[in-house]
């Protein structure tokens, strides 16, 4: 395994749970129901950011095909 | 209250249908075995009857004690004066369980069949690559740790399902049949272990090409449909029986909409598969139809007929563009379809309950630990279940990516070259499924 795909996949799980963290915290910290959402929603980006690094980390190099 | 008992009716109608829901699993085996090459049919029926084999023995050890059941004894955290019950604390096998009709008891029994349907689902991913002394570790793990621990938070009065009482959200968050817990938990397990086995040998070639590997029997699969429908109709009612607070005559709408929903998904599948390739394609539509069923369980107490059809005909449509989409672009070698059948199936059925869903006077999350607010609109329900989705993808799925890939670096899962040429079978089973396929020198001997 290459050294960029392993540090682009920790990235990507890091901030999987890092999204989720920012849903919890927006539950426990903010009252308002508009921010509570935003921040929910900002977390759920965060998540999809982080699926992507971790599928572009999966992508098969050229030379393994076959 | 949860634990009150249920009418004698209720106890009938429930045990019926938990009884039903064994046929979901057998579905879903035969399914994954049609998927695959004939030359690791047998294999997969093995590892299928193994799997429901160890996860019902482990869930009976350790996994009923930390999912518990609503009222039962749980640790609770406390963050800002709200509590949030995140493991429950029964003791293990299933001792001081009262297996006598009442709910706690029934749940028990449902959730053995439920932890075995989930521990399937990564079957069909990781299927002709996958070995099957690393299939039951991987198990093994699921029923004792990954599955209990969220199905207590969506079952057995957790934080996700006090979400309504303790922050205003809706009721809390809501799955009747097991979308999130069983499906998507068990698509995400699906996802994590594909990463980790890599694709079959030959999937993708140097040219970029990923050519299809058709599966060997389409009876199977088809049958198997038929079984899985059986199957779901006792998940979804006895689901909405005694999660959901639902009377016995409850089981007429959501048989309804389980029928309907696969129904919707199955038929967009087949009709776009028509217009984009020429002909119907019967994997493709059998994978619409499971993805129907997947995503009418966690909204079929909660809409009308008419709502299953459109949650049903979206879920085909994300199913059939969403495997490929896997296959070709993400580089995802997924025989069985399981993650866009399961994973993002049962996503789009949590996020439709909180589109969708209709709440008529007081409503029922049981799992919550009271009958709560439902004061009909239920506002805040779509947040509540987002905050699920959030959940299932930034714990759930790096907590089974993680246990998978510390199991790997003991048990590798992946056979050998060799027996990735020979077929799972003959390589972990020593015979084949079809063996008459197989000549015999002997047959030519004169007699």
């Amino acid at each position: 395994m290459r050294l960029g795909d392993f540090a682009m996949r920790f990235v990507g799980f890091m901030l999987l749970v890092a999204g989720w963290l920012l849903a919890l915290a927006a539950l426990v910290i903010l009252g308002a129901p508009v921010p509570r959402a935003a921040f929910v929603f900002a977390g759920l980006a965060i998540e999809i950011l982080g699926l992507i690094f971790v599928f572009r980390s999966y992508s098969i190099p050229r030379e393994k095909k076959g | 209250m949860p634990t009150s008992g249920l009418s004698e009716i209720g106890m009938a109608t429930c045990i019926f249908m938990i009884l039903l829901s064994p046929l979901a699993g057998a579905g879903l085996a035969l399914i994954n075995a049609g998927l695959g090459r004939s030359r690791s049919a047998a294999h997969i029926m093995m590892a299928s009857l193994s799997v429901l084999a160890i996860a019902a023995l482990i869930y009976f050890a350790f996994g009923f004690g930390w999912e518990g059941f609503t009222g039962g004894p749980a640790h609770v955290l406390t963050l800002s004066g709200k509590g949030w019950n995140w493991i429950a604390s029964e003791p293990f096998f299933f001792r001081k369980l009262a297996l006598d009709g009442s709910p706690s008891g029934l749940a028990a029994l449902l959730q053995i069949f439920c932890v075995g349907l989930a521990a399937l689902i990564p079957l069909g991913s990781g299927a002709e690559r996958w070995s099957l002394r690393a299939t039951c570790l991987s198990t093994a793990i699921l029923a004792a740790w990954t599955y209990p621990l969220f199905a207590h938070w969506v079952w057995g009065g957790g934080w996700l399902a006090q979400l309504g009482v303790n922050y205003g959200l809706g009721n809390g968050f809501l799955d009747v049949g097991g979308a999130s817990s069983i499906h998507v938990l068990g698509g995400l397990t699906a996802l994590a272990v594909t990463w980790i086995l890599g694709p079959r040998r030959g999937k993708y070639s140097a040219d970029g090409m990923a050519p299809a590997i058709p599966g060997h029997n389409a009876v199977l699969i088809l049958f198997g449909c038929l079984l899985a429908l059986l199957g779901w109709f006792g998940l979804n009612s006895a689901g909405a029986i005694l999660f959901n607070g639902g009377q016995p005559s409850r089981s007429v709408l959501v048989a309804m909409n389980t029928i309907l929903s696969a129904a919707a998904a199955s038929l967009t599948a087949a009709f776009i598969t028509k217009v984009r390739f020429g002909k119907p394609d019967a994997s493709l539509t059998a994978n619409g139809w499971i993805a129907g069923l997947v995503a009418s369980s966690a909204v079929c107490a909660f809409v009308i007929p008419a709502e299953a059809v459109v949650i049903g005909s979206i879920a085909g449509m994300v199913v059939t563009f969403s495997i490929e989409f896997f296959e070709l672009r993400l580089e995802v070698d997924d025989p069985g379809g399981a993650i866009s059948v399961h994973a993002l199936g049962g996503i789009w059925g949590i996020l439709a309950l909180g589109m969708f869903a209709h709440f008529h006077g007081p409503v029922p999350n049981l799992a919550s630990g009271s009958v709560s607010l439902a004061d009909g609109s239920a506002s805040g329900q779509w947040l509540a279940q987002l905050i699920g989705v959030a959940t299932l993808l930034g714990f759930i799925l790096p907590m089974t990516y993680g246990i998978n890939w510390v199991l790997n670096r003991f048990y590798p899962f992946r056979v050998s070259v060799e027996g990735e040429r020979q077929g799972m079978d003959l390589h972990e089973l020593g015979a084949g499924a079809y063996p008459e396929f197989i000549t015999h020198s002997e047959d030519f001997i004169p007699r």
